[in-house]
């Protein structure tokens, strides 16, 4: 009987295209109180003594607001469910899509994970997660299901739900530094011309215009995070549907073209951002030696907490014409239940805990990060100035929607993209060419 | 040669080595140092530009932060494992090295180019299969584990450390053991083993700071709180929100501490090498 | 040790000629891998930048290693002091290491920029040129990694019987005689297993260039080891991983064969 409903359930919401998903979620959004039914979740106990392990990214004895954060998360689950003990066990975050793939391989995943925001396709092909169908969600309305602020249809895979988002994450922003605009009288920059030369103007010995990393470090998101939706802001898609390439034309070169137009042509940006990491970005920008950079939304709150911190100014991203910003790329972390867990209910349970208004509530308060529900922003809180920050995001994301799925391979993209511009801007070569021959290594590999 | 000319060259010698030996201290210190006032900083100076070349004000906020957290049970974690590696990998490379050096038998080649093989493996092809057969045999997130691996990987090392000062020993020392009535064993661990301090303190030094960095295997053959190592942990500071230098320097200086603690303790034994060396007794 | 180091470098060899799926092994390569990479461009790129950062690296900190050594073994006051100084370098990890220099070369807030910048003016930028960006890896690795010749180089000096050297002193060798003719050669052993376990060991690192330039800019910094823990843990290409895994084995192999030619050479001469 399972089976059927939840075959029922999978069918109607593929059925919903995924425009109507995305509007849903841009009109809730933008009316941020306009409240989709928010719901306590009921807390059916498993009746037995059972044991979860979760691999986080957060370390939750360390002391910082993120990790305190999911830490009162899970404690809240814990006073819930007092018959299910559940271990967290860290994981750097560059390591945990291979980490649970080995472990997965070894018959040890851990029951539920916190994938990265491009992990959760790679885990399909590996095999290493089990669908939630069934254990997530048993007792939601369909309205629970549309509150998702990303379309459910983003973690289904061959009609199974594999993860759901644990958070929102808004890839790219323009970050600028409010002081130094006011100074010179300057406004926020609205197309990739404005940015190009406002940076140039604000650049000083001690200081550059603009900063972006290049660097394959991380999987190369210092680079993607922008230049995915600059992709789409410059008019074309990255991939098609079959997964070819599609950014190798004159629409595609000419996003990756301003890149080296900052380095050369606008001389904004130094010819150092060829090696340049994401922690870099942050940082400078923190020290006070970047005027303008393109950061994500979970970076914010380290920043502000740096010297220049204050001035942090965030707006939508720029795009080749004014007035027009870029879609916003927008994910989310993922929590998932890899293939060896054998305590489905309970692990269910604790997903659909870390989904539920009030954890989502403490993470957004305490770690200031978006909320991957709907529901949660009618809360006062997201009115009040401390959620300033999250606000100016929050309607970018709603105002800009672009789907967006990451390819299973998506790490061997990011590597190519990161190797293309690096080769650029060193060798100062047409970014037409580069995309050409990204586009048939890229294309090589997925026929492999 | 006169007495006197050389004697002022010395002298001259003498400058020039202290100048150099000065340079380089510099240059090895800068790094640390530049963690040490790094560690000492409040969060907003951190990372500031000019960057602040001293700490104002001086906090131990860091500090603070790093003993709060897990941390200091991983530096628990390390000690135990890098003694037990210790301990093992010493009592098999003094023993395979003295072997090494002085025994011939079959295949000692062979042996030996084996021992060395082990070392040119590229650490990072063998991680998965490790972690697969630590899982199989129930060793995986274990300090049995770790230390097996470790002690594997540290052995052929320390043979062809040791090897090398057993050979720098004259074969006549332990001949004269030999004849006053000691057993080979006798003579290696009476006569041999002690002049072997140096090298002894030196490997034990190279595989207690290899067991105390090593990162990739420990992050591989670990997933607890409980067993986590100090490299993992430290690395957790470089989180997807940023670094989080102050407390990564904190946590750094920290872990500098114990190994400059077993340097200077070993530099005794070094000292004693070399004041009981030579032949004389 | 066998069940550590052996088995599971028969494991990667067996991956090696497997097309494989993450860690699934799908069907029969035979040596195609190998043979791939011998035709790859960055495949040469890998090999020519390994070249550069091993030997590059062996021709700074060994001499450096030796030299300070033999001047530590010389001063008279002061010893302690500079022993335990100058080994800080090698008892902090690569990550550290990595983290702390790309902090101290950082192009926007980096001390030594500041210092440059602030000296001469104009731009710099330490990792952002390909030459740059190997030459701040080189020394960094350097600095990192000194102390251990350093430190074996010490210690054997110290098994030197005295002696000899008295011996020499009395027939009257120059300080120069005294180091070439017998210091150096009864230490020579210690100097050549140091060199062959620092070729291993540059060979074999990825923690510091990875995290120190990521084998950027355009690949100018990516030795064998960045393209293996590339392709085997951010793009699961195990199989292929394996094969370039297997050729810094045999690279390891043929140099110290090389030495150990060397070693047995001398010896007996």
């Amino acid at each position: 009987m399972r089976r059927k409903q939840q075959e029922n359930r999978a069918t109607g919401r593929s059925g919903a295209t995924r425009r109507e998903a995305l509007r849903g979620a841009g009109l809730a959004l933008a009316g941020l109180a306009a409240g989709a039914p928010g719901r306590a979740f009921g807390a059916p106990a498993v009746g037995r003594k059972v044991k979860l392990v979760y691999w986080s990214p957060l370390d939750h004895s360390q002391p910082n607001p993120r990790s305190r954060a999911e830490k009162r998360m899970v404690d809240m689950f814990r006073e819930r469910h007092p018959d299910i003990e559940v271990e967290v066990q860290a994981v750097p975050w560059q390591q945990m899509d291979s980490r649970v793939i080995q472990a997965a391989a070894a018959g040890r995943a851990p029951d539920v994970a916190q994938l990265s925001t491009y992990g959760l396709p790679l885990h399909i092909p590996a095999r290493s997660l089990q669908p939630l169908d069934g254990w997530v969600g048993k007792r939601w309305t369909k309205a629970d299901w549309d509150d998702f602020v990303l379309p459910v249809s983003n973690t289904t895979y061959n009609g199974k739900l594999m993860g759901v988002y644990w958070n929102s994450l808004l890839c790219s922003a323009l970050w600028y530094r409010t002081d130094l605009l006011e100074e010179r009288g300057l406004g926020v920059p609205q197309s990739w011309d404005e940015l190009g030369k406002t940076a140039a103007a604000l650049q000083t010995d001690r200081r550059v215009g603009y900063i972006i990393g290049l660097s394959k470090d991380g999987n190369a998101i210092g680079l993607t995070n922008w230049l995915i939706p600059a992709f789409w802001g410059a008019g074309t898609e990255v991939l098609h549907e079959d997964g070819r390439a599609a950014f190798d034309n004159e629409k595609g070169a000419r996003a990756l073209e301003w890149l080296s137009d900052m380095v050369y042509r606008y001389k904004a940006a130094p010819p150092s951002i060829v090696s340049t990491t994401r922690d870099q970005m942050i940082d400078a920008f923190a020290a006070g030696t970047a005027a303008f950079t393109h950061l994500s939304s979970n970076v914010v709150a380290t920043a502000r907490k740096g010297q220049f911190g204050k001035f942090l100014g965030i707006a939508p991203s720029p795009g080749p014409d004014r007035g027009k910003p870029l879609p916003a790329l927008v994910t989310g972390k993922f929590l998932v239940m890899s293939k060896d867990c054998k305590e489905q209910e309970a692990a269910g349970l604790f997903i659909e805990h870390m989904l539920s208004p009030e954890a989502q509530l403490v993470n957004a308060k305490l770690a200031g990060e978006p909320p991957s529900r709907k529901s949660v922003l009618k809360d006062p809180w997201f009115q009040t100035p401390e959620a300033a920050d999250m606000r100016i995001q929050l309607e970018y994301m709603a105002d800009h929607p672009h789907p967006w799925k990451y390819h299973s391979k998506n790490n061997f993209l990011g590597d190519l993209f990161a190797g293309g511009a690096q080769d650029m801007i060193q060798n100062r070569r047409p970014a037409r060419e580069i995309l050409t021959e990204i586009a048939k290594r890229w294309n090589a590999e997925i026929e492999l | 040669m006169t007495r006197a000319p050389r004697k002022t060259a010395v002298r001259a010698d003498d400058v020039a080595t202290y100048v150099i030996l000065a340079a380089t201290v510099v240059f090895c210190l800068v790094p640390v140092l530049w963690a040490l006032v790094t560690s000492l900083k409040v969060e907003s100076g951190v990372v500031a530009y000019p960057p602040r070349w001293w700490p104002d004000p001086v906090t131990l906020e860091s500090y603070r932060l790093v003993f709060q957290s897990n941390m200091p049970r991983y530096y628990l974690n390390s000690f135990v494992v890098a003694v037990l590696t210790l301990a093992a990998t010493l009592a098999a490379g003094s023993l395979g090295g003295y072997a090494a050096a002085r025994f011939d038998f079959r295949g000692k080649k062979l042996v030996l180019f084996l021992l060395l093989m082990t070392i040119m493996i590229p650490g990072i092809v063998v991680l998965v299969p490790l972690y697969l057969m630590a899982n199989q045999v129930g060793l995986q997130d274990t300090y049995l584990g770790l230390v097996l691996v470790y002690a594997g990987w540290q052995v052929p090392t320390a043979i062809w450390l040791m090897r090398g000062f057993f050979e720098s020993i004259p074969r006549d020392l332990e001949e004269a053991a030999l004849i006053d009535g000691c057993t080979p064993f006798q003579a290696f661990v009476r006569v041999i083993l002690p002049l072997t301090r140096p090298g002894l303190a030196a490997a034990s030094m190279v595989v207690f700071i290899w067991v105390w960095n090593e990162f990739i295997i420990a992050l591989t053959l670990t997933s607890s709180d409980q067993m986590r190592l100090v490299p993992v942990g430290l690395y957790l500071y470089v989180s997807s929100f940023g670094v989080e230098w102050g407390p990564l320097m904190a946590a750094v200086c920290v872990a500098l501490l114990p190994v400059i603690g077993l340097f200077v303790v070993l530099q005794r034994q070094f000292v004693e090498g070399l004041t009981s060396g030579g032949t004389k007794g | 040790m066998l069940l550590v180091n052996f088995v599971p470098l028969g494991y990667a060899l067996v991956y090696s000629v497997y097309r494989t799926e993450f860690v699934r092994r799908v069907s029969f390569l035979g040596l195609r891998y190998y043979l791939r990479f011998l035709t790859d461009p960055e495949g040469l790129n890998n090999v020519l930048r390994t070249f550069q950062y091993v030997f590059g690296s062996l021709a700074l900190a060994l001499p450096l290693g030796l030299l300070i050594a033999l001047l530590i073994h010389r001063v008279e006051k002061g010893k302690t002091f500079f022993r335990t100084l100058i080994i800080l370098p090698w008892i902090v990890s690569q990550i550290i290491t990595a983290l702390t220099w790309s902090w101290l070369v950082n192009p926007q807030f980096g001390p030594v920029t500041y210092f440059v910048r602030e000296g001469f003016g104009g731009a710099f930028n330490a990792l952002g040129t390909p030459t740059g960006a190997m030459a701040t890896l080189v020394l960094a690795n350097v600095w990192h990694s000194f102390p251990y010749p350093m430190l074996l180089i010490l210690a054997a000096l110290q098994t030197v019987p005295r002696e000899a050297i008295e011996a020499a002193l009395v027939e009257g060798a120059s300080r120069w005689t005294r180091l070439f003719r017998i210091r150096l050669p009864l230490i020579r052993n210690t100097i050549l297993i140091a060199t062959v376990m620092m070729t291993i060991h540059y060979f074999n690192m990825v923690t510091l260039p990875l995290v120190l330039t990521g084998g950027g800019p355009a690949g100018a910094t990516e030795v064998m080891a960045i393209r293996v823990y590339r392709e085997a843990f951010q793009l699961f290409h195990v199989g292929y991983a394996s094969a370039i895994a297997v050729y810094m084995f045999l690279f390891n192999i043929l140099f110290s064969v090389i030495y150990v030619r060397i070693l047995r050479g001398e010896g007996h001469a």
